[in-house]
């Protein structure tokens, strides 16, 4: 960093306004969110505190900023709804601001003929659903997260929804957007249905984890909205691989129900535990939507391959419970209860998610649950579920729970299941060591394995888009 | 010392949005598919009973530690217990739901209590079913002739043998010593969360299975003794009207007349 942190606390006040530039401790060492939340719990703050919080309420404040800490080498982590995970937002060094730009929230356009919405970066996912369902539509996108995700952030990390498998993932739904590079410059990439006149640039920004540009406006799809003919299904299987199985046969045929559910015991247990199992069963359930005669056929079909494997149809009760409790979890992140809890029963309860191929997944969901139930001592518990599903293959959602007499371990007990989870699926040729929480700066330490040799076109992106390295240090590039 | 712990595997409430509550407080709602979770005071009674364990292993003392459970519990409700170090789990079975049948649950879990070596200290929680009707830890007590700690937060082990009670009173809290044979009732514990197990003592605990406590007797009648009581209520009708006025001065004025005038009649 080129000046001083006093001096950049002046500047940037003389730039925006005093009034936008926050430093209030609390504030500062709450600037990442619920990551670290564990040891936070017990007053323990592991990163460093960013110089301040920066409110912005528009692009040429955002431009202005950015230009400003470019000049002056002062590190930049993007923010909307502040839900990121993996590190993700924790700053690296104190040579960082947080742009914050979740008041930047106006819905610009909608566009019901053309089936699009535009919004600007700080617009919560919830809102937009909200209006979008009043007036009979759907963004069809709706991750955990959704309580407090905003559509900036929900690009950045290149988010998923739990009706993805009928609605697509952010990528299939964003048709355009634009953002401010570091240097200031704004690139605006057009809603065009489809193109074919080159590389898809819409690429080099979702994702993008706040380490090449800021994403100031965000144009999605929209989808015809048909709750009144939902149709949805649980059942029971007689274990996770006839699951897996059940479900490559089902999406391989060409069905696309909403929800393709399928848990472990473990999982299922420790998260909901409405339907009992028995100890290798799995609780596989769907959901079906879309126009009436297409939810209907895809449910029948459903229902008739899960039976054909053998699976118990135990009533869509259990699928109205999952509906309503969702995103519980989600709503207790930043909650006081949930930190008393941490310091009561040092307990963390954690989550990391993979992909692979149909032909993989089976082989690495059975290798970490053996792996990190021999490795790791104090493992409370470790169960995984399957949340997204494509032609190809699919992802697990690893669940765990440590024990962590002393909160000062938290970070390497965390990392240790990380790195077992990591190296299993990045030992298999299809596997995927992030589906859709991101790299952020716990997994970026596999980004070379992940990308192989194409890792020097990520490396290449960075420096083209990012050439002082000032955007989020630390994310989708190993310092 | 011997400890038995009575608990019951309930739905979360915690966990239920405002319109499943208000779908339940109406009578309406459907708790089947609801998390299922320890009664939220039961699992603070099982805490206590672990912490109890540890300090009397520090003072060398012998302990051991039951708990019982009165009707269904999945299985792995009962494997937990084993996991995070109870010595003994006991089902008494209940071919109906005795929700709302407290005596019936008090006299079953009285008869598990008598049998046996008996138990030095029973630990239950204050209240766990949604009727916060709180009735099954007073009653198993007095069925048991033993005296009885309600809204208790914390309990000691003394070195005599006897235990130092903590309870929530309405202008603060208490804290007595107390000879056993006691039962105690947890309410907003110091210790709220019960610990969860190691995966490795799970799985060593998954081939325990709970013993299963039968017996054939009825809980007795209620007998009311001679002379019968019967309670009476003289019923004093009052007299009440609505003073219509548009201000509470002249409410208070008109109201100031009609007593006047009453008073002079």
């Amino acid at each position: 960093m080129k000046v001083t942190k006093q001096q950049v606390l002046e500047d940037l006040a003389r730039i925006l306004g005093a009034e936008k530039i926050v430093t209030d401790q609390a504030l500062l060492a709450e600037h990442d969110s619920d990551d670290g939340a564990y040891a936070k719990a017990f007053g323990l703050y592991e990163v460093p505190f960013p110089i301040c919080i920066v409110n912005v309420g528009s692009k040429e404040e955002i431009a202005s900023v950015l230009r400003y800490c470019n000049e002056n080498g002062v590190a930049v982590i993007p923010r909307t709804g502040a839900s990121a995970y993996e590190g993700l937002l924790s700053a690296l060094t104190e040579d960082t601001i947080v742009l914050d730009a979740s008041a930047m929230n106006r819905i610009l356009n909608i566009d019901t003929y053309n089936m699009m919405v535009t919004c600007e970066c700080g617009v919560p996912l919830q809102t937009l659903e909200n209006l979008m369902n009043k007036q009979g539509y759907t963004t069809g996108h709706s991750p955990q997260s959704l309580p407090l995700a905003q559509m900036g952030g929900l690009v950045a990390t290149r988010s998923i929804g739990q009706f993805s498998t009928y609605y697509g993932c952010i990528e299939d739904l964003v048709c355009g957007l634009e953002a401010i590079l570091p240097n200031g410059e704004t690139v605006r990439i057009r809603n065009v249905p489809r193109r074919s006149t080159g590389p898809d640039l819409r690429h080099l920004l979702i994702g993008s984890e706040g380490a090449l540009a800021f994403i100031t406006e965000v144009t999605v799809k929209i989808f015809q909205y048909y709750p009144e003919s939902f149709w949805r299904g649980g059942y029971i299987v007689k274990d996770m691989q006839t699951g897996l199985e059940t479900l490559r046969n089902i999406i391989t045929a060409g069905y696309r129900p909403s929800v393709v559910r399928l848990y472990d015991k473990a999982d299922y247990d420790y998260n909901y535990g409405t339907v009992e199992l028995n100890d290798s069963e799995a609780f596989l359930f769907f959901l079906a939507e879309g126009p009436a005669g297409i939810a209907k056929a895809t449910g029948e079909a459903v229902d008739s391959f899960v039976r054909a494997a053998g699976g118990r149809y135990i009533g869509t009760e259990s699928v109205d419970y999952w509906m309503i409790h969702r995103n519980d979890l989600c709503n207790s992140f930043k909650s006081p209860e949930l930190r008393q809890k941490f310091r009561e029963t040092h307990l963390y309860y954690c989550t990391t998610e993979i992909s692979a191929s149909w032909s993989d997944i089976a082989v690495i969901y059975d290798n970490v649950i053996r792996r990190v139930t021999n490795e790791v001592e104090n493992l409370v518990m470790v169960g995984g579920h399957v949340s997204h599903s494509y032609q190809n293959g699919t992802n697990i959602y690893f669940v765990y729970t440590l024990l962590i007499p002393d909160p000062k371990d938290y970070r390497a007990a965390h990392q240790q299941v990380v790195d077992i989870i990591c190296d299993e699926v990045l030992d298999t040729p299809t596997g995927g060591s992030a589906h859709h929480h991101g790299m952020g700066k716990m997994r970026v330490k596999f980004a070379d394995r992940e990308h192989g040799s194409s890792y020097v076109l990520m490396k290449g992106i960075k420096k083209m888009m990012d050439p002082g390295g000032i955007m989020n240090p630390g994310a989708l590039i190993k310092q | 010392m011997n400890i038995l712990v009575c608990f019951k595997v309930a739905p979360e409430l915690d966990s239920l949005t405002p319109e499943e509550a208000k779908a339940i407080g109406e009578g309406c709602g459907d708790l089947r598919f609801a998390k299922l979770s320890w009664g939220v005071c039961d699992e603070a009674a099982l805490e206590c009973a672990l912490r109890l364990r540890d300090e009397l292993i520090a003072q060398k003392t012998p302990v051991t530690l039951a708990a019982a459970t009165v009707g269904a519990c999945p299985q792995r409700f009962f494997t937990e217990l084993f996991a995070i170090g109870y010595d003994r789990v006991v089902q008494i079975p209940a071919e109906e739901d005795l929700s709302f049948a407290p005596r019936r649950i008090a006299f079953a879990l009285s008869r598990l209590a008598q049998s046996g070596e008996g138990f030095d200290l029973v630990l239950a929680g204050q209240q766990s079913s949604p009727g916060e009707n709180a009735q099954v830890p007073g009653l198993l007590a007095s069925m048991l002739g033993i005296p009885y700690f309600g809204r208790t937060f914390d309990i000691a082990c003394l070195k005599d043998g006897s235990v130092e009670v903590s309870s929530h009173a309405d202008l603060g809290w208490t804290r007595v010593g107390a000879r056993l044979p006691a039962l105690c009732a947890l309410e907003n514990a110091a210790h709220p969360f019960l610990r969860m197990a190691l995966l490795k003592n799970r799985l060593g605990a998954s081939k325990k299975t709970c013993e299963q406590f039968e017996f054939s007797a009825a809980p007795p009648e209620l007998k009311f003794e001679e002379p019968e009581v019967r309670l009476h209520y003289e019923h004093k009708r009052g007299n009440c009207r609505f003073l219509e006025a548009e201000t509470p001065s002249e409410a208070a004025a008109t109201l100031l007349s009609s007593i006047a005038r009453e008073a002079m009649l």
